[in-house]
Order: structure tokens, then C-alpha cells, then sequence
């Protein structure tokens, strides 16, 4: 997860360098340290840096990982020539290295060769059934063929050995998510909660996840992962907040006022109404009416 | 009954759509339709759009949301939800995913003729160098319990109301002007932001 | 207390910058030399696994209430199940790490050629250092210790009433072996060090037994008591939000 400080200071950064001040090498370090995406700029910037004879040999063996993040850049952009002159130069420099070896296979990617992609990651399999980031690329180029239920596969069979490694566990479970199956994509934020128990993120995902489930049992828990949420966030998160409205209003309904409900959550609602209303008020004034006839279709008094 | 209907969609609303989709090229997004119908039905209007998410397509709580919140908003201006856009998460994927069919099931049942609109990259890519007039999506009609390709019969069924409306996207794009759109999601991020996008065509 | 003892310039020139000097050299020599005689290690695909295994059960210990009991219920028993649970080691399958050592020579190669990158350059500078510079005062510290610090700084002198501060060429040797690592992280890259003392922490705890753990935390998983822990977060948060408005 990438903080807001460190956000800006990427796009202060950005900004420098757009405008000339310099910079350009600072800035690519630190996409590269917070893995972004930002194929275009870094293709823009690294380029030039790489250009330059004098300012690329100052970055002494920098130089190569530069190579690397650029050429990687240039495959996204689609501009597969330049890719393939970048790694070429990796290769001349280093070439028994597995590292451009993956290099070339993602090219093959990104030219749409699937079969020979495959070959290529199986045969730096072999070499090492560990790489992580082969097995993970394995997985991205079923889905960029679409085929999710291979990369379902994949993914399952990456779990059976590093089975805590909490991203592979994140992308599978959107991938569950996308194709609305919703009970598994629970269980994967269910081990999401129990690696990282203190990310809202993950239990606000999971109460998503529950209230589309449906069925009163899962309402319910649903709402006490929003509080859960909220609790976590000090009451900041939107979603969390109309997540127990939506909850207690979906709860009722099924329930048809046969009203065990107790008191409590009952002011939860209303605090979370309460709450939305405030942040509405001052952040987003011109919302508030709308907000407050949202509120009350869901049968939220307040 | 509803196949014959005719389908105009405004540029404002035609733009925001496209324009929300190049924001996130990465991921799958979507979108509402708000318009109204004609009194007999045989023509629907597409007067304004809103972005919806980028991320989590397939969660509920926060599309229902934004459903009760849109239709609030564009209800006091006598328009309502005709339809929904979808844009698929790759380039090169033409089918319309199950999401979208439900999302656009569960519209049916207030709006029978409802359209749903999914981008056709080809013809976004095409754009810059033909003088294409039509839309740059694909529009899918609910016919019984499945949904099928509009405008089979020639004709096309779906219709930008000005002509000049891929002139003027083409230029919003060159200027991108994509980058300041926002959606739903972002506004629940933070709610100053708006997702009626007001400001975009200052 | 003695007098001030003064040092010949000759000591300086010929004993303590050589030794440093030496010192140094022989820890890159060393460096480069481990990392050629150093095998490619490919862990086995089961110790990775079980690696795995037991953070995954740690972590579902840990924070067992934060799921609901159903869920709980239903990974405890694919952990420790008795038929194919992760966690479950049949019986007799267990070996003590000693025979898994010398059952897998690679194990054994690989100890060796780590004791050899340490123990015989050790060996050998300090037969070196012990054959020339024994029994002499080589340097002396600009601030005054306790007798405490005697062992330390003047091994090889068995006079008692030198000043503390005092350092026998010996114990400037054993001062440069462990006390280099930050010369070392600079010359070489912060994960290049030569750490002896972290090596030798690697060594002690050397016969790790993934099979043993992966009992421990079976029992432990069995014993955890599951309690839902998310019904207070309800009452968390109304007080969160109460304290908001």
C-alpha cells in the first residue's frame, strides 16, 4: 500500500520533472520502491536518463536496474522495440542471468506469444521451482488471455507451496470477486484478516464480500466487519458507514419488523448516519440534501 | 417489444464514459445511464452518465449506494436510470461479462428497455484516424432473458444526439482531460469529490 | 600506578597499521572467497512448504477470533486433521535432525565449507598474530577504564600494574576481528558484511527441525480457544463514533 505522503511526493516529483527541475533518476527510484505503475513517465524519463551518456554512467551499476525498470515500462506502453534493444543491452552485459532471462519471456508475453511465453517460464522453472515472480507471471498471462479459471489454477497451485504470501491471496480473491464467487472470494479475505488482522482494508472487503452473500447470518457479520472497520479507521471510512446502514436497513427488511433487534445496533445505525452526516457537512456541503434522502429511503431514522 | 426502441445518447454523457474507461485502463469499469423515454416507448434519451467504480465490480454494497444516491439526485430532475456501461478489463475482450448481464437484469426490472452499453476498444483505437460518426460502443438490448447485440438489422440503434461528438472526444483526450475525472469510488474515498463531474466541461 | 609507558613509533608503523590492515584485507579476501566455494542452495520443496505451513497456522493462532467460528473450525481441521492435515506428522516419520543431517551430505558439505571461509583464516592470523606480536603493549586508548576491562584489552600481558588502557597487540587483534563489520558494510554493501557474530548466532541454531515445530504448533492450534472476537468491535465502534459526534 502506498501511504498519501509518499503519493505526493511521487507526484511533487513528477511535476518536477515534467517541468525540467531535475530529478528524473530520484523519481524513478522511488516508482520502483513503491512499485507503481506508471508506464509512460518512467518510459519518458528513464529514456532520457539512459540517453544521456554522462548522467547514465553516473549511476555507476544503477544503471542496469534502470535498464531493467525501462525496459519493463516500454513492454507496457507497447513499445516493444525499445524493449527489446533495452534487454538486448542486458543481455550483452549479463548473459547467463535468469533475471533478463524472465526479462525476455515477459517480451514474448507481450507480443502475444503465449505458447512460447509458457516455454520460456517453464524452462526457468526448472532451473528454480522457487521464483516466485515466474509462478506470478504465469498467473498474469492466463488472465491477459482470459482465461481466469487457468489463472485460478495457477494461483491455487502457487497457494499449495507459499501459502503465506498475502498478495497472491488479495489477487485471488478479486479474481473470485470478478466472477461473483463470492464464497470463495470470502475465504481468501478471511486468510487476508488472519495475516494482517489489523487492515481495515481487508475487513471492510470481507463485510463487502458478506453483504452480497446475502442471508441473514451473513448480514450480520457483515455489519460487525464495517464496525470492525470503523473501529480501525477512527470512523473515517465512508464505506464502512453506509455499510451498516445498508446492513441494519437489509437486516430489517428480512426480518420484517419482527423486532428482536436490539437497542444496540439500532444507535449504530444512526451514529453511522450521524457520522456520515457530519463528514457530509464538511466536506461535501452541497451533497448533504442528497445524502439525507439517501439515508432515509434506507429507512434510517435519525 | 423493447428491440425496436431507439436509443440517442447526449455527448456530455458519451464523453464521461469513454473518458472514465481511459482513466482506468487498467481495470474493468462502470457506469450509469440516466435519461428518460419517450411517452411510447419507442425511443429512449440518454442525457447524462455517471462513473461509477473502477475497483470490485462485483461487490454490492457500494453499487446499491450509489444507485439510491443517483437516483435521488437525477430523480429531481425528472431523469432516471435507463441503462448501464460497462468497459472490460482487457483491451482485447468483446464479451459482455456476467456482471454487467446481472447489473443490467436487476435494471430491467424498473426500466424494461434498458440499455447496456459496453466499450468496443477497436473503435476507440480506430478513432484518431477515421471520421467514424457512431459511438465507440456496443450497444446490448435485453431480449427475453438474455441480452443481445443491438442494430443488428442495418440500422444503427444507438446515436450520439451531436454529430461532433468523437471530434470533441479526440480532443479531450489529446488534452487529458481524463485525468480529472472522477466516479463513485472516488468520491466514497473522499466524499469532496463529485461524481456528477460538473467541472469537467467548464 | 605506573608511569606513562612511551610507545616506539616503530610499534606504530610496524605492528598496529599492518595489523589492521591485514585484518581487513583478509575479511574481503574472505568474502569473495565464501561466495565462490558457496553452493547454489536450492531448498528442498518440503522444508519451503512446511516454512509456510507453520506461518500460516501462527498466524491463524494469532488471530484466530478475528474470523467467525465456522471458518476457525473448518481450517483448524485442515490443519490438523489426522489423516492429511498440514500439521499432522505421522508417527516414526519424525527424524531427529542429526540423522536428517548426515542423511543429506549436501548439509554436511555445505557446514563445512562455511566453517572452513571462518575457522581457518581465524586460525591462521591468529598463529600469526600470536608468533610475531605476542607479549607487547601496541597501542594505548586516549581515556581511562576499570580493572574489568583488563581481560579484554590486555590478553597476552600478564602484568598487573599496566594501565587499563593499555592494548596488547593481541587484543588489537581480537578488537579488529569484531569490530569491522561497519568497515566491512562500507566496503562491501550493507548485506555483504562479514558478520562472525551473526554467523556464529546461524550456528548455534543450526539443526532447526521443521517437523518438531510443526507438532508444536499442531498442540498449539488444538488447545486455542475460539471467541469471536468482532461482536465487541460493534461496541468499539459505537463508542468511536459517539466520541466522533
Amino acid at each position: 500500500m502506498v501511504s498519501k505522503t509518499e503519493e505526493e511526493q511521487v507526484n511533487r516529483l513528477e511535476n518536477q520533472v515534467e517541468n525540467g527541475g531535475g530529478g528524473a533518476w530520484e523519481y524513478l527510484c522511488l516508482v520502483r520502491k513503491l512499485k507503481l505503475r506508471r508506464a509512460d513517465k518512467v518510459l519518458k524519463y528513464g529514456f532520457s536518463v539512459l540517453n544521456d551518456p554522462s548522467k547514465r554512467s553516473a549511476l555507476g551499476p544503477e544503471e542496469w536496474t534502470l535498464y531493467e525498470q525501462v525496459a519493463i515500462a516500454a513492454m507496457d506502453c507497447q513499445r516493444l522495440d525499445l524493449a527489446k534493444e533495452f534487454i538486448k543491452v542486458l543481455q550483452r552485459k549479463f548473459p547467463e542471468s535468469k533475471r533478463v532471462g524472465r526479462l525476455e519471456a515477459m517480451l514474448l508475453e507481450a507480443k502475444g506469444l503465449w505458447a512460447e511465453a509458457e516455454k520460456a517460464h517453464s524452462s526457468l522453472l526448472e532451473d528454480n521451482q522457487f521464483d516466485q515472480v515466474i509462478h506470478k507471471r504465469r498467473v498474469a498471462m492466463a488472465k491477459a488471455q482470459g482465461n481466469l479459471a487457468v489463472a485460478i489454477e495457477w494461483l491455487n497451485k502457487y497457494l499449495e507451496i507459499f501459502m503465506a504470501d498475502h498478495d497472491a491471496w488479495r489477487e485471488l480473491a478479486e479474481i473470485y470477486v470478478s466472477l461473483q464467487m463470492y464464497k470463495q472470494a470470502a475465504f481468501c479475505y478471511e486468510e487476508l484478516i488472519l495475516s494482517q488482522p489489523t487492515v481495515p482494508l481487508y475487513h471492510l472487503a470481507y463485510a463487502d464480500v458478506l453483504y452480497t452473500l446475502g442471508g441473514l447470518e451473513n448480514l450480520h457479520a457483515s455489519k460487525k466487519y464495517y464496525a470492525a472497520t470503523i473501529d480501525l479507521t477512527g470512523g473515517k471510512n465512508i464505506r464502512a458507514l453506509f455499510g451498516i446502514c445498508l446492513c441494519t436497513a437489509a437486516i430489517g427488511q428480512l426480518t420484517k419488523g419482527r423486532n428482536k433487534e436490539d437497542k444496540e445496533s439500532l444507535e449504530l445505525q444512526s451514529l453511522s448516519a450521524l457520522a456520515l452526516e457530519k463528514a457530509y457537512k464538511q466536506r461535501s456541503p452541497a451533497k448533504l440534501s442528497l445524502l439525507s434522502s439517501t439515508l432515509r429511503s434506507l429507512k434510517v431514522s435519525l | 417489444m423493447s428491440g425496436e426502441a431507439r436509443y440517442e445518447i447526449h455527448q456530455t454523457a458519451y464523453i464521461k464514459l469513454v473518458l472514465h474507461a481511459l482513466k482506468h485502463r487498467t481495470a474493468a469499469v462502470n457506469g450509469l445511464l440516466l435519461g428518460r423515454a419517450s411517452p411510447d416507448a419507442a425511443a429512449v434519451e440518454i442525457v447524462d452518465s455517471v462513473p461509477l467504480f473502477h475497483s470490485q465490480i462485483g461487490l454490492l454494497p457500494p453499487l446499491e449506494v450509489a444507485l439510491i444516491m443517483i437516483e435521488e439526485y437525477y430523480g429531481e430532475k425528472g431523469l432516471s436510470i435507463v441503462g448501464y456501461f460497462h468497459a472490460n478489463e482487457r483491451y482485447d475482450d468483446f464479451e459482455l461479462a456476467t456482471v454487467a448481464k446481472n447489473i443490467g437484469d436487476h435494471i430491467t426490472r424498473y426500466f424494461p428497455q434498458a440499455a447496456l452499453l459496453l466499450l468496443d476498444n477497436k473503435k476507440l483505437e480506430d478513432l484518431p484516424k477515421g471520421k467514424e460518426r457512431s459511438p465507440v460502443m456496443q450497444l446490448y438490448i435485453k431480449d427475453g432473458s438474455s441480452w443481445k447485440l443491438g442494430g443488428s438489422k442495418g440500422s444503427n440503434q444507438l446515436t450520439v444526439k451531436e454529430t461532433s461528438a468523437n471530434t470533441v472526444l479526440l480532443d479531450y483526450i489529446s488534452s487529458e482531460k481524463w485525468k480529472s475525472i472522477t466516479d463513485f469510488d472516488d468520491h466514497l474515498d473522499d466524499i469532496s469529490k463529485d461524481w456528477v463531474n460538473a467541472q469537467l466541461f467548464e | 600506578m605506573a608511569e606513562d609507558l612511551v610507545l616506539d613509533t616503530a610499534i606504530r608503523d610496524w605492528v598496529l597499521i599492518p595489523l589492521s590492515v591485514v585484518m581487513v584485507l583478509i575479511g574481503v579476501l574472505r568474502y569473495f572467497v565464501s561466495k565462490l566455494i558457496r553452493s547454489d542452495q536450492v531448498p528442498d520443496i518440503k522444508i519451503v512448504k512446511e516454512g509456510q505451513v507453520i506461518i500460516r497456522a501462527r498466524n491463524l493462532r494469532a488471530a484466530a477470533n478475528f474470523i467467525p467460528a465456522k471458518s476457525f473450525r473448518a481450517r483448524r481441521h485442515y490443519y490438523s486433521n489426522e489423516e492429511n492435515g498440514l500439521l499432522h506428522v505421522p508417527k516414526g516419520q519424525a527424524q531427529n535432525p542429526q540423522a536428517q543431517m548426515f542423511s543429506d551430505p549436501n548439509m554436511a558439505m555445505d557446514m563445512m565449507k562455511k566453517n572452513l571461509s571462518m575457522i581457518i583464516p581465524q586460525t591462521l592470523t591468529f598463529a600469526w598474530v600470536n608468533f610475531f606480536f605476542s607479549g607487547f603493549v601496541a597501542a594505548k586508548i586516549p581515556f581511562p577504564l576499570t580493572q574489568r576491562f583488563r581481560a579484554m584489552l590486555q590478553n597476552g600481558i600478564d602484568l598487573s600494574t599496566v594501565d587499563v588502557s593499555y592494548v596488547s597487540s593481541r587484543s588489537w587483534y581480537f578488537l579488529n576481528l569484531f569490530g569491522l563489520r561497519g568497515l566491512f558494510s562500507l566496503i562491501l554493501g550493507e548485506d555483504n558484511a562479514t558478520d562472525d557474530a551473526q554467523r556464529m548466532m546461524q550456528m548455534g541454531g543450526f539443526g532447526f527441525d521443521p517437523t518438531r515445530s510443526l507438532g508444536a504448533e499442531k498442540d498449539g492450534l488444538d488447545i486455542v480457544q475460539h471467541d469471536w472476537a468482532l461482536p465487541k468491535f460493534e461496541q468499539r465502534a459505537v463508542a468511536v463514533l459517539k466520541k466522533l459526534s
